[in-house]
């Protein structure tokens, strides 16, 4: 119960972020998409499956908030979190590199599918430049939240059961 | 049969939600369909969060501002820099009281020479995303808004209502590529459509290579979309490029609004049911 309501307020938390920097700072348009990089670490770190409803959830809040046509974001976070998941059972270890290099191998074809959609009339290249842009700064970003991100895991995700069944 | 569900948990799940969620896009993919009560529900309390912590991050900037520089002065100049300080953040409140007072007053008077019923609405965010231009104004369906409104301020459109809450309503800016305004230029009658385009630019497409299109000349609203009321100022013409082989003309059109900088609105209200018919016709002239 504990890790469920720490996710949620983590969720809200990077809801706020996302929409105070786009308040704060409108003529910087390609901003990092917190969201991603939030679905990427809980994909990756937590293993329980319930979380999938916290990706669903984020998605869906942040089609709501966007406006943009409601279940898009819904559907392709958990899209993420599903291939995530899939692949941490097999693949990952957990550090700052593989979640940088994940974070930008999620947001690529996320945002080329992204762009394709609202903005297909601006050709393909320009929105293949305009995607890897959008995924080295989400890459970026995540690189620099993972030391943060990895503290909060530390101190508010694990259970104490776990810890416990670690040593 | 509960041990095959427990195995595969994150396979059902997943299957499950992604249907819901292709389920929800696929009835929302072609039209911006109204949002239901529980989706205004979550517009309706996370806004509120928006606000609150966006004045706490203010009055945090504003303190820090203020008076992070007096922690380590003398004492015999706490005094005085704490009057100069008090001061000149008196200064400048009034300063931007003064400014809003210009900018209000703008608005009223514009406000008046409107025939239509107008309702003023101060932007409280901009959307997260990164694909769409949209802000967030603090009055919604309370006030008489509903999605297809136009969204004006004093220097021209800014974009119209897509979704609507209780309190809150979101606004598509104009500057978004998915926009469009039909218009008519203002000198020559030349007919044409505004599109979103880069840096808070539009383009005007669908100008005929036969009409008359000049740098500088002013573009307004033509009426015909059924959003925009006829005569709306839209912005001007930055570049025409003419091919001679081309059925049409290629115009940048620079908007009159600054996008960056919009503080309060105005919501132009029309009767619903008068803009159902209007788009049904539009829909049906489409088709």
């Amino acid at each position: 119960m504990k890790h469920k309501l720490t996710l949620i307020f983590f969720a809200i938390a990077t809801m706020t972020v996302s929409m105070m920097l786009a308040y704060y700072f409108p003529a910087i348009k390609a901003k990092p998409d917190l969201f991603l990089i939030f679905v990427v670490f809980i994909a990756i770190t937590s293993d329980k499956t319930s979380d999938i409803f916290i990706a669903f959830s984020l998605g869906y809040i942040f089609d709501i908030l966007s406006g943009c046509p409601v279940g898009l974001y819904a559907m392709l976070r958990t899209i993420t979190f599903v291939a995530l998941r899939l692949f941490n059972m097999n693949l990952f270890s957990k550090n700052a590199l593989f979640f940088t290099i994940t974070t930008f191998m999620i947001s690529v074809p996320d945002s080329i599918y992204l762009g394709y959609r609202f903005n297909y009339a601006s050709g393909f290249f320009s929105i293949l430049g305009h995607a890897l842009y959008l995924s080295f700064i989400n890459a970026g970003t995540a690189l620099l939240l993972y030391p943060l991100l990895e503290k909060l895991e530390h101190k508010f995700l694990i259970s104490r059961e776990e810890i416990k069944g670690n040593y | 049969m509960l041990n095959f569900i427990r195995q595969h948990r994150l396979a059902i799940i997943s299957i499950a939600l992604f249907f819901i969620s292709l389920n929800i896009y696929s009835a929302n993919i072609k039209s911006r369909n109204d949002l239901n009560g529980f989706q205004r529900l979550i517009v309706d309390i996370t806004m509120p969060v928006q606000n609150l912590t966006g004045n706490i991050t203010s009055s945090f900037y504003n303190t820090i501002d203020s008076y992070i520089f007096l922690v380590n002065a003398k004492n015999k100049n706490i005094k005085l820099k704490k009057d100069v300080n008090k001061l000149n953040a008196r200064i400048e409140e009034l300063k931007e009281l003064e400014i809003a007072n210009d900018r209000l007053r703008g608005l009223l008077d514009f406000k008046k020479t409107l025939k239509n019923k107008v309702v003023s609405a101060e932007v409280v965010s901009r959307g997260p995303s990164n694909w769409l231009n949209t802000i967030i104004i603090d009055k919604g369906e309370n006030d008489g808004i509903f999605p297809g409104l136009a969204v004006i301020t004093e220097n021209g459109i800014v974009g119209h209502t897509i979704y609507t809450s209780n309190n809150y309503s979101q606004i598509l800016l104009m500057v978004d590529k998915n926009s469009s305004v039909d218009i008519i230029d203002q000198r020559s009658r030349a007919q044409g459509i505004v599109k979103g385009s880069k840096d808070n630019l539009c383009k005007v497409d669908y100008v005929l290579s036969k009409e008359d299109v000049k740098v500088d000349d002013i573009i307004i609203s033509s009426g015909l979309d059924g959003i925009y009321p006829k005569g709306l100022l839209v912005g001007q013409i930055q570049d025409v490029t003419k091919n001679r082989y081309d059925l049409f003309q290629k115009v940048t059109l620079k908007p009159f609004v600054d996008f960056d900088k919009l503080e309060e609105v105005l919501i132009i209200i029309r009767e619903k049911e008068l803009l159902e018919e209007i788009q049904q016709i539009t829909e049906n002239k489409e088709l």
